[in-house]
């Protein structure tokens, strides 16, 4: 009778310990993927982040530098028109260029903000038209 | 005049770095002493229209003579065509690289057999207009082009305004970074010679 048990037991065992197997296969393939999964999602972040801050240093550029170009441009014709003897037609032209940097900086604020509400889910309606306009 | 400007040598290329309150007066000065070197001067020019920098020019006995323009705003802001002159080509838009390349290169084909210095005036106006990665690839025609006319160039640019990484990219294009506010000449090369 013991020994029918145990063979019973045996057998029981056997059959516990190829689910078990059988489990830990799986659960090591769950897991395989899932890693796999997280590796390919952080690439794809970093990626994601180092596009971002590529492109937030090249608007910091087009946006410091050309106010910082119109001003000193705009301190120079001041400057000239203070001390006198400027050409009426020179200094208009002069503003002329000044106005339109400042309407292609305009432009390029736009473009920022365009990219940003892209990317910017979480974003409010409202805040997206405020950002276009 | 500095110690580094007046050690410009033929057929180089120089990235000249001012600060933004000096670029101004600094080209004035760069082209009288281009002009006592006996170059016949191009000035490309991305921030002053061709009539201002006339009369700079000849304010500051200058003279015309010597002087070519690729003029890139005063079409652009005055929204039409200036009057024909001889020594100046006028662009229809400082955004058009295409456009600037064409009379670049004609103003530098019609100088073939003079002895050329291009001063390009200046690279962070043009950053209004143009992406630096694009700006980046028009200095890299431009040195290229003067390199096979063995034409000399200077880039005038504010060092503050540029991102570290393109000031690094536009150094390799060029032999010699001057920065006036320091008065400094220091060769791109990892083992070139500093000149304080």
């Amino acid at each position: 009778m013991d020994m029918v048990i145990t063979t019973d037991r045996v057998h029981a065992l056997e059959s516990m310990v190829a689910s078990l197997t059988e489990l830990l296969t799986v659960q090591e393939k769950v897991v395989s993927e899932q890693s796999e999964r997280i590796m390919k999602n952080e690439e794809a972040l970093r990626e994601s982040n180092e596009r971002f801050l590529e492109f937030i240093r090249e608007a910091a550029m087009r946006l410091k530098t050309p106010l910082e170009v119109v001003e000193e441009n705009i301190a120079g014709i001041t400057s000239d028109v203070e001390r006198g003897g400027c050409d009426t037609a020179d200094v208009a032209l002069q503003l002329k260029i000044q106005m339109k940097n400042i309407e292609q900086i305009r432009q390029n604020i736009i473009d920022l903000n365009k990219a940003i509400t892209e990317h910017g889910d979480e974003l409010s309606d409202a805040t997206r038209k405020f950002l276009m306009e | 005049m500095t110690f580094c400007l007046s050690s410009i040598k033929d057929e180089e290329i120089y990235l000249v770095m001012a600060s933004a309150a000096e670029i101004r007066n600094k080209n004035i000065e760069l082209i009288k002493m281009l002009q006592a070197m006996d170059y016949h001067v191009l000035v490309i020019a991305t921030n002053q229209p061709f009539d201002v920098l006339k009369k700079n020019f000849e304010k500051n006995g200058i003279p015309m003579e010597k002087i070519s323009v690729v003029d890139t705003v005063t079409k652009y802001a005055m929204g039409h065509d200036h009057e024909p002159e001889s020594n100046c080509r006028f662009v229809s838009n400082p955004a058009d690289l295409t456009a600037i390349g064409i009379a670049v290169t004609e103003s530098l084909a019609g100088l073939k057999g003079k002895k050329v210095s291009l001063v390009f005036d200046s690279v962070n106006s043009m950053l209004i207009y143009i992406s630096s990665q694009n700006i980046t690839r028009f200095i890299h025609f431009v040195t290229n082009k003067l390199r096979l006319m063995r034409f000399a160039g200077i880039f005038i640019a504010v060092e503050k305004g540029l991102d570290p990484d393109v000031l690094t990219q536009l150094t390799m294009f060029v032999d010699t970074i001057i920065d006036m506010d320091k008065n400094i000449c220091q060769n791109p090369e990892p083992a070139g010679d500093l000149k304080v």
